[in-house]
């Protein structure tokens, strides 16, 4: 059976500035690798490339055996993509309920646009309340998004990608910002609704919340992989430690 | 091909011309990041203060050259204030809209006010056409050509030499890095309209000075010379905005002859439409603006 | 109704299809200066279809319609990939295209001994379908407004459906859109087609009203205040742009108050609604507390 995703020779120019230098990652299906790296190392930059919104330079990807390197953003995700953004990405003047259901206008019928039939339209609510009920969000459904708080936009985030329904999960920093009750209380939310049968990759600067979640570490510097297998091992190179917490920036 | 010739001179002339106000344009836009559809209207009310001063008590150029640079400043601050400095940072749209509704407010007043077809300018009729063989000049357009110049080899110093050049370049980047390196943003924005404002009531004299005679119709005019000369310089870089001017002026002006005047509309409106989509970011085209125009196309 | 009535509302409905069509790419995320070329081909098509090749009114109209939106997601195909500014200059360049277009446009028919059919600048007289049929001025405002409610009943049901929620993400987020698997450049033509084709049947119905039209009418400034309707009035609900035209046209033009100084009202009035609610008077929260007060 193929992985999830085979990343191969990944690379990518910014002008001069090569972001990434020829990465390997693999995820096998049903596996949760944490990536790590210092700022600047290139994790959101596989991210990006991943779902399309930058163009590699060279390598391949690989989604279920499939390449999908060159591939526009909207096709990509549609193969079971989904992620969510560092500093939150949310549609501020819609409703909560709104923002869900944003998750499943692709896979719709283009006729949908002009008519959803009733069921349709009622199943649709359904199972996008049950969704914001799992995160206690049912109150809050026709609110406008910008009046949420961190935790919640960070649920909301989540909710959104439970919503596609993804076969590949992409959390970026899905904990920055929060303090020690709310990044337990997001990583268990994420553990017991979000990675169940899902393959996922997880860029966090939290180490613990992030052992937590995956038992398999790639550790990114300067635009290329330095280190990579079970956390425990990975945390104790001298490599990575070196280049990491060497630089204290956690 | 003395015509091509002749041609391509009286194209550069009026190009500088253009030129002078896509560096208006030009300068709000990269600072502000927001168009400023009252620019025109801005030296609209330049140039007819400076017809009053004519008409009303037939003043020198020197005192009518004030008056309309004067108008132009004082009607730019106004819209700086109305529809930049008091709408909220991420409302774009509601800038454009805001100044599109002073320009009508402003070109309105000024038909109320002025209510003839046309107004008299002085005219530099003094100076007598240069003769370069067979071919013809208009001292006027040099004067054009070289205010130009010296105005883009000017703000160019400014920008780069002086502190208030710092902030402006700062705050083109990044009104967020600018407020937290300690800029002024209000304040620097406002004198930068003002800069911008001035520049035009210079573009706006020369050209005035140049027909002899305005009317409200120059708002709309000088609105979409400015607009399609940035736009072709690629935006935000100010030596870009004069070949911008120059390349129009250029084209109009072969066009123009070879094609009349119809034949002129259409060829500047296809080759700017065929430009855009060709060559989005521009004659001078400028790295992040490839990257950004990268982004977007792949989505 | 007199007659004076008559055609001030006429007027606010037929320009509102042109501000629901900027109105329709603003949502979509993009500002045209340019939508008055849709309007000037609807016109030009059905007044070509109903005068000289003889068509019947509706065939003229649905035509009219059919060659805007067609137009308008031929011309977004190209263009909608360019950021946001050069878009609105493209849109510009375009329509100012057109405009020049139509002044050397020529052709013409012989129709009952006249030479029918636009000729250039000096305009395209003579679309008389309206006129011949003997509807009177109150009977076509009623095809006007019944067309402008068959628009606004579109828009109601893509509101229902998904079609305003896609518009509406590619607009205010696109990279997101896309990563939600929404192909965000089709669903710009998209809008672009159907801006073009609400513009096109505004035209459309214009020309059979006005029977001459020229190329002159559909200039910069038409377009640019169709634009400005739909921000004044707001982007939360097609009915914003409808406002807008209420406030313009049915206000301050046919109450004759302001007689003279309209347009100074007007942009003062705008510029200060603009400052209060920058994205106009039914701005997305206005509607979303009107319609959480009406299912109360």
């Amino acid at each position: 059976m193929a992985a999830a995703l085979e990343i191969t020779g990944l690379t990518r120019r910014f002008g001069g500035l090569t972001a990434l230098d020829g990465i390997d990652l693999t995820v096998e299906p049903g596996e949760s690798l944490g990536l790590i790296g210092p700022n600047g190392s290139g994790k959101t930059s596989v991210f990006n490339l991943l779902t399309g919104h930058l163009a590699a330079d060279a390598g391949s990807i690989r989604l279920s055996g499939r390449e999908i390197a060159g591939l526009p953003s909207a096709r990509i995700v549609r193969l079971g993509v989904a992620r969510t953004f560092q500093n939150l990405r949310v549609l501020k003047r819609l409703t909560v309920y709104e923002n869900l259901r944003a998750a499943r206008h692709a896979a719709a019928p283009a006729l949908e646009s002009l008519w959803q039939s009733r069921a349709a339209r009622r199943a649709e609510r359904d199972a996008v309340m049950a969704l914001l009920a799992l995160f206690g969000l049912e109150d809050r459904a026709h609110d406008t998004s910008d009046s949420l708080t961190l935790m919640e936009l960070r649920e909301l985030e989540i909710a959104r990608v439970m919503a596609a329904d993804p076969a590949l999960v992409l959390l970026d920093e899905p904990a920055a910002g929060m303090t020690a009750a709310e990044t337990d209380r997001i990583g268990e939310t994420i553990a017991t609704h979000l990675l169940p049968g899902r393959s996922a990759i997880v860029i966090e600067h939290k180490i613990r919340f992030l052992t937590a979640l995956c038992p398999r570490l790639a550790v990114l510097n300067a635009g290329r992989k330095i280190a990579d297998g079970p956390s425990s091992a990975v945390l104790d190179d001298a490599a990575v430690r070196d280049s990491y917490f060497g630089s204290g920036s956690c | 091909m003395i015509d091509v010739v002749q041609n391509t001179l009286d194209g550069l002339a009026i190009g500088s011309a253009y030129g002078l106000l896509a560096l208006g344009f030009t300068l709000i836009f990269g600072v502000m990041r927001r168009l400023n559809m009252a620019f025109g209207s801005s030296i609209l009310v330049g140039i007819f203060a400076g017809a009053w001063l004519h008409g009303q008590w037939a003043a020198g150029m020197i005192p009518i050259f004030a008056a309309t640079l004067a108008g132009a400043v004082l009607a730019a601050a106004y819209v700086e204030r109305l529809s930049f400095a008091w709408i909220r940072g991420d409302a774009a749209l509601a800038s454009m809209a805001s100044s599109f509704a002073l320009w009508m407010q402003l070109e309105d007043g000024i038909a109320r006010a002025f209510p003839q077809r046309s107004y008299a300018f002085p005219s530099f009729d003094i100076l007598p056409l240069l003769e370069l063989g067979p071919l013809l000049l208009r001292p006027e357009f040099i004067a054009m050509f070289l205010t130009a110049a010296v105005l883009v080899v000017a703000l160019h110093l400014m920008l780069t030499r002086t502190v208030f050049g710092l902030q402006v370049r700062t705050l083109s980047e990044s009104r967020e890095a600018a407020r937290v390196s300690g800029v002024n943003v209000g304040r620097v924005a406002f004198l930068t309209f003002c800069i911008a404002a001035a520049i035009g009531g210079v573009a706006g004299f020369l050209i005035a000075a140049t027909d002899g005679q305005i009317s409200t119709k120059l708002g709309l005019w000088i609105t979409m010379k400015g607009l399609i000369a940035m736009v072709i310089s690629g935006l935000g870089s100010l030596r870009g905005a004069l070949i911008g001017g120059l390349v129009l002026g250029l084209v109009e002006a072969q066009a123009q002859w070879y094609l009349g005047a119809s034949g002129r509309e259409i060829t500047v409106f296809a080759l700017l439409f065929v430009a855009l989509i060709l060559l989005p970011q521009g004659l001078a085209g400028r790295a992040d603006a490839a990257a950004r125009n990268e982004a977007l196309r792949r989505l | 109704m007199d007659g004076f009535t008559i055609s001030v509302l006429t007027n606010i409905a037929l320009f509102s299809f042109l501000a629901i069509s900027a109105w329709i790419l603003l949502i979509a995320g993009e500002i045209s200066f340019g939508q008055q070329a849709y309007f000037a081909i609807g016109a030009y098509a059905a007044g070509i279809a109903t005068a000289v090749w003889q068509w019947p009114f509706v065939a003229g109209i649905a035509f009219g319609t059919g060659f805007g939106a067609a137009v308008g997601a031929l011309v977004a195909w190209p263009t909608i990939r360019l950021s946001g500014l050069h878009f609105a200059i493209a849109t510009l360049a375009f329509a100012e295209l057109v405009r020049a277009s139509l002044n050397v446009f020529s052709y013409q028919r012989d129709i009952d001994g006249y030479a029918t059919g636009p000729d250039g600048a000096n305009g395209f007289r003579d679309i008389r379908w309206v006129y011949e049929a003997g509807i009177e001025p109150g009977a076509y405002l009623v095809i006007v407004a019944g067309c402008l409610a068959a628009v606004i009943a579109l828009v109601a049901l893509m509101a229902r459906g998904r079609g305003m929620a896609r518009l509406r993400i590619v607009g205010e987020d696109p990279i997101l859109a896309a990563m939600q698997g929404l192909s965000v450049a089709r669903t710009k033509i998209a809008a672009a087609g159907l801006a073009g084709g609400v513009a096109g049947m505004g035209g459309a119905l214009y020309a059979h009203l006005a029977t001459y039209i020229e190329p002159a009418q559909f200039s910069v400034m038409t377009g640019v205040h169709a634009l400005a309707y739909g921000l004044i009035g707001g982007l939360g609900t097609v009915l914003g742009p409808i406002l807008g035209v209420l406030i313009d046209i049915g206000l301050l033009e046919s109450l004759r108050v302001f007689s003279g100084y309209r347009m100074i009202v007007f942009g003062g009035l705008v510029a200060l609604v603009l400052i209060l609610r920058p994205r106009g008077l039914l701005d997305e929260r206005n509607v979303h507390r009107i319609s959480a007060w009406l299912r109360r």
